[in-house]
């Protein structure tokens, strides 16, 4: 019996029972999504047919993963208040900045164009099939392996609170996770992550509540964490990882940068009108923000609600938080929340993967002549594929594979670079775009693995992406323009 | 049609960047070294991003309802 199976109560039937009404419910939404998907569009972006509930609940759970339910507020827990710096002092932006800066135009580029993809988008605005394979190429290899990641918490979990194998709970969510995508596509997506969105703002709002009970109220735990260390209260927080440097990096990483996801970024595509938008965006950042906050804070008051957890016991301070103020069936509800957030991360990689296969290399590459409908039926297929994969990976549990992936998932914010000179500049060049995303990649894994000095005390993705600005700046100053034509669909006729 | 080319735009923007810079500022309501307490022994930083939060909200608001009165922000209402 490992450390964390000593301190947590294992319910298997609750868990069982729950999990199993869970993903009936799941299935249902999914057989709904699956009727009104019937065609490529549909598949992809809801024919641009999203409402604001589903597209801001979509966008908030999609953006909180498993890690937000426990590595976050196990790292509040080691650190103390300064560990909500994580996310919470950004937060309110995290929305508004992608809606204002390229929002807008993406739902008219949606609705005008037809674009599905982000590489829809950057093939048609710098003229090359070579930049759309490069991101539907580095998309996939990133994404894949992060759907793997999320299957692993679903699998200790189970076996956790089950004492069933591992990959029990890999293969579970992997499939059921499959299924609703592969038949409804992204509606099935959008749809079960309202579900999931709502679960997870539960399990975040009831968890806070319950570790400031356990803990004495606000006053005797704060009281408590002074008496522990005054570190716990202030920054840098206890070990000096969240000094100024972070702080910032922390807030511009988790704004401004989700630009560059490919999940995030294909929601403005599937949405209805502006007003969908701006509820979208008014939703999902309440959601976001109070989530983010009770549930990082509740890792905080656990040093006093649930003191000397150690090693990987640190993991699982949502769970046990749970554990302690609840019956098994709620609790079992509620931790299935956690399981919620990673699936409805999953899900959307996985539509966006699909369309980095079928869409961006398939259809616009490999056969030209294939029909929106080969391709919406070959999308079905790839999804499954692609979901074995990932399960395959959970499974295997590669961890210097994982390791190099998830840090290079963050390289996907370099693309923010073309998305918005491309957007925003008419001077910006195939080749600029090119070669500074290349570079700049190269850039972000040196400083990552081995020149962290060059980060100035910043994320690295900061720096490589300043880096990368400029040099598709000065690149596309000396290579050839734009065609007049493309300058016109992206500047001319935006103009209203 | 964007933060460069609509005036509207352009001004809430700025506002908008305004409120972003300014929480990087280390004052000491968003980022103390020193543990300041406010209600109830909560860390002052922790009050400010709430504050700032709550007003950069009750501004997205108010940029929601001006647009929604503009005429180019009803382009796909009926579809």
């Amino acid at each position: 019996m490992d450390a964390v199976s000593q301190l947590i109560s294992p319910a298997p039937i609750p868990f069982y029972s729950v999990l199993a009404v869970y993903f009936v419910i799941l299935g249902i939404i999914g057989y709904y999504a699956t009727k009104a998907t019937k065609n490529l569009k549909d598949f992809f972006v809801m024919s641009g047919k999203a409402g604001a509930i589903v597209s801001g609940l979509a966008y908030f759970s999609t953006q909180y993963s498993m890690s937000t339910f426990m590595g976050c507020p196990a790292t509040c827990y080691k650190v103390g208040f300064a560990g909500l710096t994580i996310s919470v002092p950004g937060l309110v932006f995290s929305m508004i900045i992608p809606a204002l800066l390229v929002g807008r135009k993406l739902v008219k580029m949606g609705h005008n164009y037809g674009f599905l993809t982000m590489a829809d988008y950057l093939g048609d605005r710098y003229e090359s099939n070579g930049i759309r394979s490069l991101h539907a190429l580095m998309m996939v290899i990133f994404l894949v392996p992060m759907m793997g990641a999320q299957t692993i918490g679903a699998g200790i979990i189970l076996r956790t609170f089950t004492g069933a194998p591992e990959w029990v709970g890999i293969v579970a969510m992997g499939v059921i996770v499959i299924l609703y995508c592969m038949a409804g596509g992204i509606r099935g997506a959008m749809l079960t992550d309202v579900l999931q969105g709502g679960l997870m703002l539960v399990t975040a709002v009831v968890t806070f509540i319950i570790s400031v009970r356990i803990g004495g109220g606000f006053e005797a735990i704060n009281a408590k964490l002074l008496e522990m260390s005054p570190d716990l209260l202030s920054h840098p927080g206890l070990g000096g990882s969240y000094g100024w440097g972070n702080y910032v990096s922390m807030i511009v990483l988790w704004s401004f940068f989700t630009i560059g996801q490919p999940t995030l970024f294909t929601k403005f595509f599937a949405m209805k009108n502006y007003r969908v938008m701006f509820k979208a965006v008014i939703l999902g950042t309440v959601g976001m923000w109070l989530a983010a906050t009770l549930i990082e804070w509740s890792g905080v008051n656990a040093l006093v609600s649930i003191p000397g957890l150690a090693g990987k016991q640190i993991d699982f301070v949502v769970p046990l938080i749970l554990q302690q103020g609840l019956g098994p069936v709620v609790s079992a509800l509620l931790i299935s929340g956690i399981m919620a957030a990673g699936m409805s991360t999953i899900d959307s990689l996985l539509i966006v993967s699909t369309g980095g296969i079928t869409r961006d290399i398939y259809q616009n590459i490999l056969k030209k002549d294939a029909t929106d409908q080969d391709v919406f039926k070959l999308s079905r297929v790839v999804t499954v594929i692609i979901g074995i994969v990932a399960i395959l990976f959970g499974i295997s549990r590669p961890a210097t594979i994982f390791k190099l992936i998830l840090f290079a998932f963050g390289g996907l914010g370099i693309w923010v670079a073309p998305v918005i000179l491309g957007m925003y500049w008419k001077g910006a060049t195939k080749m600029g775009a090119m070669l500074s995303v290349i570079l700049g990649e190269i850039l972000f894994v040196l400083i990552t693995l081995k020149y962290h000095s060059w980060a100035l005390g910043f994320n690295p993705l900061i720096v490589s992406w300043t880096i990368t600005m400029i040099l598709m700046v000065v690149i596309s100053k000396i290579t050839p323009a734009p065609s007049q034509a493309v300058l016109k669909r992206h500047f001319e006729d935006l103009r209203s | 049609m964007d933060v460069l080319s609509n005036a509207f735009e352009k001004r809430w923007f700025y506002i908008f960047m305004f409120m972003y810079f300014i929480i990087m500022v280390p004052f000491p309501f968003f980022f103390s070294t020193t543990y300041i307490p406010s209600i109830q022994g909560i860390p002052l930083f922790v009050v400010g991003w709430t504050v700032h939060t709550v007003i950069t909200l009750a501004l997205i608001l108010l940029f929601a309802w001006q647009a929604l009165q503009r005429e180019e922000y009803h382009e796909f209402d009926d579809q």
